[in-house]
C-alpha cells in the first residue's frame, strides 16, 4: 500500500504547495492533480491491509506537526483575542506534552500505524473521488465567483492550498490507527475547515470561522483526553486496540465517552450544529467539501470506528437517542428555512444524526445502514451543493421561494439538482435503502424509531416544496433553451448525478465490499428491491416522457386564474386585470414557523441535547 | 414465477373496477345519508370514460408526466402490498406517487393548485409518520417488517392483530381518512367536489389526465382498505367484515364532520395519534 498511500496523504499537501503559487497553470494542475489523487485513491482500496509499526524518528516527526498545527491554531486564538480558543488548544498542548514526558515508553509501539478495512475504505473513496470533483468545479467557480464579488486581486493560490490541503489531513484521519496520526489528522482539518470558511475574510466570514474553531477546538480537547486516558493509563496506543479493551472498566468507557463526543462536534450533532450553519457563509466548494466527503464525515467515521468498543452498554444506546434526537430536531428545522443552503445545511446534520443513532443501534443492520447512509448521502449532498452554488451565481439569490420555473432558465442545472434531491429521498436510491435498514434496525427501540419516523416525514416536506418549485414553469410549453456552463462545472454535476443513480444499482456490491468484506451473507437491504423498483421507475420515466411528447401536440392553455387572463412572462407571475393592466401575483410554500420557530427550537432543543449526551457520559460510570 | 406474474396482472386489472365499484357504493351511500336518490353504482366509470373522451388540455408537459408517474407508482405500491412485502418499503413507495401528484400541482404557476399542493405536503406530512409507526408496531407484535410473514404470524396465532394493537389500529384508521380525501380531512382536494373545475390539487388537470389520477385514486383506496384488512388477516370473512365496517365509519365521518384547518390536523394525527400509539406499544411491553 506504500506508494498509493503517500498519493492520498502526501500528493495533496505537495500539491496545495505547487497550486498555491501557480497562477494561470491552476486550470490545468488542479484537473491533473485531482486525477492523481483519484487514481491513488482507487488504487489503496484494492490493496490489503499492510503491517506498518512506527518508528521513533517517524512519531516524534508526527508529535512535532501536531505541536506545530495546535501551536498555529493558538496562534489564531490570540490573533482573534477569543479566550476560548486559547483555552482548549492550550489545554491540548499541556496534555499531550505531558503525555510525551511521562508516557514516552508508548512512543513508537504497540499496533499498527494504519488501518485499512472496509470503513476506511468507503471514506477514503469518497475523500479522494469527491472532493477532487468539487476541487474541479472550483476552478470555473472561483474564477465567476471573485468576478461578481469584484475581487481585485485573486485570493485564489490560498484556497486551493486549502482545498487540496484538507483533502490530505482527511485521508490521512481516515487510515489512522494510531492516536498520535488520529490527533495529527484531526487538528488539520479542524484548521483547513477554520481558514477556509474564514475565506471571505469579511466581518460574517471571520466571525463564523471563529465559531467553527472554538466548537472544533471543544472537540479537540475531547479527542485528547480520551486519546490520554487510551494511552497514559490503559496503554494502548491504536484505536482497533481500545475497541476490544474490557468494557466493564470505567477507563475504558470514560475514553470511549470522550472521543464520541468528539466525534459528535466535528459531525455537528446538537448541540455543536451552529459551526456548521455558519460554515456557508464561504465559497460554494466549501460547503460541499465539507458537507459531502470530508469533515463531518470525520466525525461519524470516528463514531462507527469506536463502534465495537461500546456495543451493548447504556452508551451505545443513549447515543442512538442522541442521533435520533438530532435527526428530528434539524429536519424540523430544515422546513422553517427557505435559503437553500441552509436547508441542505440541515438536512445534512439530520442525515449525520442518523448516522449516528445507527452507531448507537449497533447492530450489524444498522452499522451496514450507516455505511450506506455515508456513501449516498456524500454524493447526493456534494451535488446538491454545486447545484445551489451555480444557481446562486447566475441567480442571485440562493432562496428557494426565487427558484420557481428554474428549469425554464437552467435546464440542466435544474435537472441535475432534481436528481440530488429524488436520490435523497426517494426510493429505490441508495439514501432510502440506508434510512430503511435504519429503521428496522432501531425498530426495537420505539423511542429512537418514534423519532425517526417522524424525522422522516418532515424530511418529505422540504424536498418536496424545493423539487416541486425549480421544475415548475411560468410561460406554459415555450421552447426552453440549454444555458451555457462552463465544461469544468457540468462535468462534476454529471459525474456526481450519474453515480447517485448508478451506486443505487449496485447495493449488493456494495453491501458485499464495504460493509462484510469477508463471506457472502445475502444482502439485508436486498428486500427493498431496488432493481425492480428501478426497472419500474425506468418504465414510468419513458411511458410519462411519452405521453408528454404526445401532450405537446394537444391543446395548450393557461392555468385557472378565476376568470381572467395569466400573463405569459418570465420571472414574474401576473394576470391581466381591468384596463388591461398586468396585476402580479405570489405563491410561496408553508414554513410552519408557529410550531418549528428556528430560534426558539434552537434554543430548547440544545438544552435536551446537552442533557442527553450528559447522560451518556453519566451512564459509563459504576 | 407465473403465479407471481398472475397476481400482478389481476392486481392492475381487479383494482380499478373494485376502486370504481367502493366509489359507486360510497356516492350511492353518501347520498342516501344526504337525504338523495344518488347515481347509478357504475356511475364512476361513466365519469371515467367521459373525462377520458374530453379533449386534453394542459399547461404545461410535466404535469403530463408527473401523472403518469402518480399512476405507476400507485399500482406499484398496491402490487408490493398483494405481494406480502416489505410494509416500510410500501409506504416509501407510496409517497413516490403522491410526491409526483405533489410535484404535478407544483409545476403551473396556478395558484390554486399550488395551495392544493402545498396543503397535500401536509397532509403527507400527517400520515406518512403514523403509518411508520403502525409498521414498527406489526414489527415489534410479529417480529417482520414483512406482510406475508405478518399475515402468516396470525395465522399461526390465531389471534388477530386487532385484538393486539386496538389503539394502533384506531390510529391508522384516523390518518387513513386523509388518503381517502374524506372530511374532515380533505384539505388538499375533497371527494365531495369531484366534478368541480377548481378542486385544490387537481385544478389545473383536465379530460383525460384527470382519468389517469382518479384511477391512481382508486389503486390507493383499495390499498388503504388492505392495511385495514391485515389487521384481522387470519379469516377472510372477518377481514372482509371489518374492512365494510371501516368503510362505512369513514363515510359517516365525511358526511358528519366539516373540514378543518391543516393545523387541527397535524396535531390531532401527530400529539393523538402518537398518543395512542405509544400507550399501545408501551402496553404491548408491560404485558
Amino acid at each position: 500500500m506504500g506508494i498509493s498511500i503517500l498519493g492520498v496523504t502526501l500528493f495533496p499537501v505537495l500539491a496545495a504547495l505547487v497550486l498555491a503559487v501557480a497562477g494561470k497553470l491552476r486550470k490545468f494542475l488542479v484537473p491533473l492533480s485531482a486525477l492523481i489523487i483519484a487514481v491513488s485513491g482507487l488504487s489503496l482500496v484494492t490493496q490489503q491491509e499492510l503491517p506498518l509499526a512506527g518508528t521513533t524518528a517517524l512519531m516524534i516527526g508526527i508529535f512535532i506537526a501536531e505541536l506545530a498545527v495546535i501551536i498555529f491554531l493558538l496562534y489564531w486564538g490570540l490573533k482573534l483575542k477569543n479566550l476560548w480558543i486559547i483555552i482548549f488548544n492550550l489545554a491540548q498542548l499541556g496534555i499531550i506534552t505531558y503525555a510525551k514526558l511521562t508516557g514516552g515508553a508508548v512512543v513508537g509501539t504497540g499496533g499498527d500505524l494504519l488501518v485499512l478495512d472496509p470503513l476506511a475504505k468507503v471514506l477514503i473513496l469518497l475523500i479522494t473521488v469527491i472532493g477532487p470533483l468539487i476541487c474541479v468545479f472550483a476552478v470555473a467557480y472561483m474564477d465567476e465567483y471573485e468576478k461578481a464579488k469584484g475581487l481585485e486581486k485573486s485570493k485564489q493560490g490560498r484556497f486551493f492550498f486549502l482545498l487540496f490541503f484538507f483533502l490530505g489531513g482527511m485521508s490521512l484521519l481516515v487510515t489512522a490507527n494510531h492516536f498520535s496520526l488520529v490527533a495529527l489528522g484531526w487538528e488539520i482539518t479542524t484548521l483547513c475547515s477554520f481558514m477556509l470558511i474564514g475565506h471571505n475574510g469579511d466581518e460574517q466570514s471571520v466571525k463564523n470561522a471563529t465559531t467553527a474553531l472554538i466548537i472544533n477546538s471543544f472537540g479537540g480537547l475531547f479527542l485528547t483526553l480520551g486519546a490520554f486516558l487510551a494511552e497514559d493509563i490503559l496503554k494502548v496506543s491504536t484505536i482497533s486496540q481500545l475497541v476490544t479493551a474490557d468494557k466493564g472498566e470505567t477507563v475504558v468507557m470514560a475514553a470511549l465517552a470522550l472521543l464520541v463526543v468528539a466525534g459528535l462536534t466535528k459531525a455537528a450533532q446538537l448541540p455543536f450544529q451552529s459551526w456548521l450553519l455558519g460554515a456557508m457563509v464561504a465559497p460554494t466548494p466549501v460547503s460541499a467539501l465539507l458537507h459531502s466527503s470530508t469533515m463531518v464525515k470525520a466525525g461519524v467515521y470516528l463514531i462507527l470506528r469506536l463502534a465495537p468498543g461500546y456495543q451493548d452498554t447504556m452508551l451505545s444506546n443513549v447515543l442512538a437517542l442522541v442521533g435520533g434526537f438530532t435527526f428530528l430536531i434539524t429536519s424540523a428545522l430544515a422546513i422553517s428555512q427557505s435559503n437553500g443552503k441552509r436547508i441542505l445545511a440541515y438536512s445534512t446534520i439530520a442525515n449525520l444524526g442518523l448516522i449516528v443513532m445507527c452507531a448507537g443501534v449497533n447492530t450489524p443492520l444498522a452499522l451496514g445502514a450507516a455505511i450506506f447512509l455515508i456513501i449516498f448521502h456524500a454524493v447526493s449532498k456534494a451535488l446538491l451543493f454545486l447545484c445551489v452554488g451555480t444557481i446562486e451565481l447566475k441567480n442571485g439569490s440562493k432562496d428557494i421561494e426565487t427558484m420557481h420555473g428554474l428549469v425554464e432558465k437552467m435546464p440542466f442545472v435544474a435537472v441535475a439538482a432534481m436528481i440530488g434531491m429524488i436520490t435523497m429521498f426517494l426510493p429505490p436510491f441508495g439514501m432510502v435503502a440506508g434510512k430503511l435498514g435504519a429503521m428496522e434496525a432501531a425498530a426495537k427501540m420505539p423511542a429512537v424509531v418514534v423519532m425517526v419516523a417522524f424525522g422522516s416525514a418532515l424530511t418529505l416536506v422540504f424536498w418536496l416544496r424545493w423539487a416541486g418549485s425549480i421544475m415548475s414553469t411560468t410561460k406554459g410549453l415555450g421552447e426552453i433553451k440549454q444555458e451555457k456552463t462552463h465544461l469544468l462545472i457540468s462535468l462534476p454535476l454529471v459525474l456526481l448525478a450519474g453515480a447517485g443513480i448508478v451506486l443505487s444499482l449496485l447495493t449488493d456490491y456494495i453491501y458485499q465490499e464495504a460493509v462484510i468484506a469477508v463471506g457472502s451473507i445475502a444482502s439485508p437491504f436486498r428486500q427493498y428491491m431496488i432493481g425492480p423498483i428501478f426497472g419500474v421507475l425506468a418504465v414510468a420515466m419513458v411511458a410519462g416522457m411519452f405521453f408528454a411528447a404526445k401532450a405537446k401536440r394537444q391543446k395548450t392553455t393557461t392555468p385557472y386564474m378565476c376568470g381572467e387572463t395569466y400573463l405569459i412572462q418570465q420571472d414574474t407571475l401576473a394576470f391581466v386585470a381591468a384596463m388591461d393592466k398586468p396585476v402580479a401575483y405570489k405563491t410561496s410554500h408553508y414554513y410552519l414557523g408557529h410550531w418549528f420557530a428556528e430560534e426558539r427550537l434552537t434554543t430548547v432543543s440544545n438544552i435536551i441535547a446537552i442533557g442527553l449526551i450528559a447522560a451518556m457520559i453519566g451512564v459509563i460510570l459504576p | 414465477m407465473m403465479e407471481v406474474v398472475l397476481i400482478i396482472l389481476g392486481t392492475i386489472l381487479l383494482a380499478p373496477l373494485a376502486g370504481g365499484l367502493l366509489t359507486g357504493v360510497d356516492r350511492i351511500i353518501t347520498a342516501r345519508m344526504q337525504g338523495r336518490q344518488g347515481p347509478p353504482l357504475l356511475q364512476p366509470f361513466y365519469d371515467l370514460i367521459k373525462l377520458w373522451r374530453k379533449e386534453a388540455q394542459i399547461t404545461n408537459t410535466l404535469q403530463v408526466f408527473y401523472a403518469v408517474i402518480y399512476l405507476v407508482f400507485a399500482v406499484l405500491s398496491l402490487v408490493l402490498f398483494v405481494l406480502g412485502q416489505n410494509l416500510l418499503l410500501i409506504i416509501f413507495v407510496l409517497t413516490i406517487g403522491s410526491g409526483a401528484m405533489v410535484l404535478g400541482a407544483l409545476s403551473t404557476p396556478s395558484p390554486y393548485s399550488q395551495i392544493g399542493a402545498n396543503r397535500e405536503i401536509l397532509q403527507m406530512l400527517a400520515y406518512d409518520p403514523i403509518l411508520l409507526i403502525t409498521a414498527v408496531a406489526l414489527y415489534l407484535v410479529t417480529g417482520s417488517f414483512k406482510l406475508s410473514e405478518v399475515v402468516a404470524y396470525q395465522t399461526a396465532s390465531g389471534q388477530p392483530l386487532l385484538f393486539v394493537l386496538p389503539l394502533v389500529f384506531l390510529t391508522m384508521t384516523y390518518v387513513l381518512t386523509i388518503k381517502m380525501r374524506k372530511s374532515p380531512f380533505d384539505i388538499s382536494a375533497s371527494h365531495h367536489a369531484h366534478q368541480e373545475i377548481v378542486r385544490g390539487i387537481t385544478t389545473e388537470y383536465s379530460g383525460p389526465y384527470l382519468a389517469l389520477l382518479e384511477i391512481a385514486h382508486w389503486f390507493e383506496v383499495v390499498l388503504v382498505l388492505g392495511l385495514v384488512a391485515i389487521f384481522w388477516a387470519n379469516s377472510w370473512l372477518m377481514a372482509l367484515i371489518l374492512v365494510g365496517a371501516v368503510f362505512l365509519l369513514e363515510l359517516l365521518l365525511d358526511n358528519i364532520t366539516a373540514r378543518l384547518t391543516y393545523r387541527w390536523m397535524l396535531q390531532s394525527t401527530w400529539v393523538v395519534g402518537m398518543g395512542l400509539a405509544v400507550l399501545n406499544i408501551a402496553y404491548l411491553y408491560l404485558a
